[in-house]
């Protein structure tokens, strides 16, 4: 248990906080990218499809934003009241639809 | 280095006085600024550390030293306590606890796992969560989700008693951190929206046996009030049973008073203190006595109680609202300082109560000293009265004039409150709070409801959103002045802030966010000086502590699952991506795109230990230049 603990904490330290230009750190894309492949095969060539994806939506989907759209979802899977409170809020709805429709038009011209 | 001297001296000054009164070991190890020994950081619940490695100069220079993964998807509240070399963390139900070494980062000494009957997690209205662990005398107390209070031998983890302290089949539950005082550990109950009746008991720390029970509802002998000497706004109550009068009929049967946040304690005057959560149903029409609010106080729920911790007698009790009618679930810490209030130093307990309002009160005597709104939005009452110590509620958001099954909308705050039990930050250095808030505001619509034991006794639809005309945001960070009632300065945050505050003596304060951000800034100012994205949204509080002469910072993350899989997967179940290509794209087949895929359970299958990344301890330093 020790072992993997401590090995995932140099792998955060070497990865730091690269970011490229648009904002998204490495892990972010890397984080995108496992759990597409975790959908669509564990391939050479979903790996490419879903690295092409998130680059698509790194160019037209701010970081801030992708991380206030990835709160959210994690958000509204909580039970009781705390889920409550992002559905409640319009910006949430509005930034969500705003993401979905980027990933669809990412996902059609990389798959 | 001088400052914290001061500090170690003014502490040994009170574990002097009070060593007659509180637990010696909890003194000994919260006097010692290597530590963080309690939930709160000490029996004032101040969550200030006298450490000051890491400044306001090289905060920016924080990285991740190690983590580690608790294995456990829910949300993490609560934080981690360092005693000497050892590292105790707790989670979610089913409630482990590690012990780490910290002299070989993430290397577990023990671990502990209850056997839980999962029945409970249903009646957990507001997510598994539970808030920390207590260590007192080579113990470390543990309040199950499932009512049983355990202790264990902090060495080795064995099991050394476990007491019941409730019945999860009438919706009672544990989640608040149990407080240890000389002998006695004492916990609190969960259930408010269950129609449970609150009470705080105490156990015996050596054997687990039930010493005394102080209910929050019901005749003064259950409640342990004397109303010959228990004051209320500095005088003694005068009248009797008001447990009982305020209600209608029987309502205080499951007149909720739950108490499930934190206690603190004044060794001096030999005081707990703690806060009774809301009365029972969220209708107020079913806790109205003859129809008419000024019966109906509904006593003692949303009350801060001051108790004698050796026989639970209650000292002095100040209701903050009076007759809820809007679940401002009065259970939020109540943190004890000593500051000056118009120009005289005084002994205050100040609590950011779900309310609104920020209460400043003489902790010795419950004179009512400050009560302003610490966010200028509040809208439910205009101000408190200062001679009776009652909220002036508007009836515009009177959910009770209004009536049932009507809507009351744009109340300010929600039923989550200004803040919620995310406790707070008093910094000696400045003299200022330091307050994690939420900016939210409802519409409420109370309705009749029908009490079954073990069901939700809600009786109330409430619909949340970020309050109107503002930032925008759900949040904010603030600095609060307790003895002038202003906010000295306010960040906004995107998101409700709900995670623990921590101030420093290297002038540093620290939050979380749901994002699952760690944010440093300037107690001075606000000015942001560092943030790191943990792997989770943050609900745990942030601590620090030293080992080996070097100072950490350390908080848990972890709301749920992995976001990364829901966004990138999410897209690819038939559900959701086929119609919505087909809607943007008609007659384009997406046939490549993850239809025959896994979609996101099968994701959560195949990724193994990487989604158990929901409960993560993150632990930071600047590291050593080379």
């Amino acid at each position: 248990m020790s072992k993997p603990a401590v090995l995932f904490a140099l792998c955060l330290i070497a990865a730091g906080d690269a970011r490229a230009e648009d904002g998204y750190p490495t892990a972010a894309r890397v984080d995108y990218v496992l759990g597409c492949m975790a959908a669509n095969g564990q391939s050479q060539e979903a790996m490419r499809k879903c690295s092409c994806s998130v680059d698509e939506i790194a160019a037209r989907f701010p970081y801030d934003k992708y991380v206030a759209v990835e709160t959210a979802r994690v958000m509204q899977d909580a039970p009781g009241e705390r889920a409550s409170l992002v559905r409640g809020a319009a910006w949430i709805k509005d930034l969500q639809e705003e993401f979905r429709q980027i990933q669809v038009a990412a996902d059609l011209k990389c798959f | 280095m001088e400052a914290l001297s001061r500090w170690a001296l003014a502490l040994a000054a009170i574990l002097a006085a009070g060593s007659a009164h509180a637990n010696d070991s909890v003194m000994k190890n919260q006097s010692d600024p290597n530590n963080w020994a309690s939930q709160l950081g000490n029996y004032a619940g101040q969550r200030y550390s006298p450490l000051n490695q890491i400044t306001t100069d090289n905060v920016k220079n924080l990285q991740v030293a190690w983590t580690f993964s608790t294995g456990v998807l829910r949300g993490h509240e609560g934080g981690p306590i360092v005693i000497g070399d050892v590292m105790y963390i707790h989670t979610p139900f089913p409630n482990k606890v590690f012990a780490l070494d910290l002299k070989n980062p993430g290397r577990i000494l023990w671990k502990y796992e209850s056997v839980q009957d999962p029945n409970v997690i249903p009646i957990m209205c507001c997510d598994t969560v539970n808030r920390g662990v207590a260590v007192a005398d080579g113990k470390l107390f543990l309040a199950q989700a499932d009512n049983t209070l355990v202790a264990l031998d902090a060495a080795s983890g064995k099991e050394l008693w476990k007491a019941k302290n409730g019945d999860h089949t009438k919706g009672e539950s544990l989640t608040a951190a149990p407080l240890v005082v000389k002998d006695k550990v004492f916990v609190g109950i969960s259930g408010g929206e269950f129609g449970v009746r609150g009470h705080l008991t105490a156990y015996d720390t050596t054997s687990g046996k039930m010493l005394w029970r102080a209910f929050s509802t019901g005749p003064d002998a259950d409640v342990k009030i004397d109303p010959a000497k228990t004051m209320m706004m500095g005088k003694p109550l005068g009248q009797k049973d008001l447990g009982v009068s305020t209600w209608p009929g029987d309502e205080w049967k499951r007149g909720g008073g739950t108490t499930w946040g934190w206690y603190t304690y004044d060794p001096e005057l030999n005081l707990i203190y703690y806060g009774t959560g809301n009365p029972g149903s969220w209708n107020p029409t079913q806790r109205a006595v003859d129809k008419d609010r000024n019966k109906s106080d509904n006593k003692w729920s949303m009350t801060i109680f001051a108790r004698d911790p050796d026989t639970g007698d209650a000292k002095w009790v100040y209701q903050k609202t009076p007759f809820d009618e809007w679940d401002f679930d009065g259970v939020n810490e109540n943190i004890l300082a000593n500051i000056n209030v118009n120009g005289q130093p005084r002994k205050v307990l100040v609590n950011f109560d779900r309310n609104g309002f920020a209460y400043t009160i003489d902790r010795a005597t419950g004179e009512l000293l400050v009560a302003q709104k610490y966010d200028p939005t509040v809208n439910w009452a205009s101000e408190v009265d200062m001679t009776t110590g009652r909220p002036k509620v508007v009836d515009k958001y009177s959910t009770f004039a209004n009536g049932e099954d009507k809507n009351s909308t744009a109340v300010c705050p929600a039923a989550l409150g200004t803040k919620d039990q995310q406790p707070a930050s008093f910094s000696p250095d400045t003299g200022l709070f330091y307050v994690p808030t939420n900016h939210i505001c409802m519409d409420y619509e109370p309705f009749s409801v029908a009490y079954t034991a073990g069901q939700a006794y809600v009786g109330s639809t409430v619909s949340m959103y970020p309050t109107p005309n503002s930032h925008g945001g759900m949040g904010n960070f603030i600095a609060w002045d307790a003895a002038a009632g202003k906010i000295v300065w306010s960040r906004p945050e995107r998101f409700a802030v709900w995670s623990g505050a921590l101030t420093t003596k290297g002038g540093v304060a620290y939050y979380g966010t749901l994002e699952g951000y760690i944010i440093a800034v300037d107690m001075k100012d606000g000015k942001e000086l560092w943030r790191f994205k943990t792997p989770s949204g943050i609900i745990g509080n942030i601590n620090t502590y030293t080992q080996g002469g070097k100072q950490y910072i350390a908080v848990l993350s972890g709301v749920g699952g992995w976001a990364g899989i829901g966004l990138a997967a999410g897209l690819t179940q038939e559900s959701g991506a086929n119609a919505w290509h087909e809607a943007v794209h008609p007659g384009h087949r997406p046939g490549t795109v993850a239809t025959a895929g896994l979609g996101a359970v099968g994701a959560h299958a195949s990724l193994g230990e990487y989604t158990q990344l929901g409960g993560v301890l993150t632990v930071f330093h600047v590291p050593d230049q080379k």
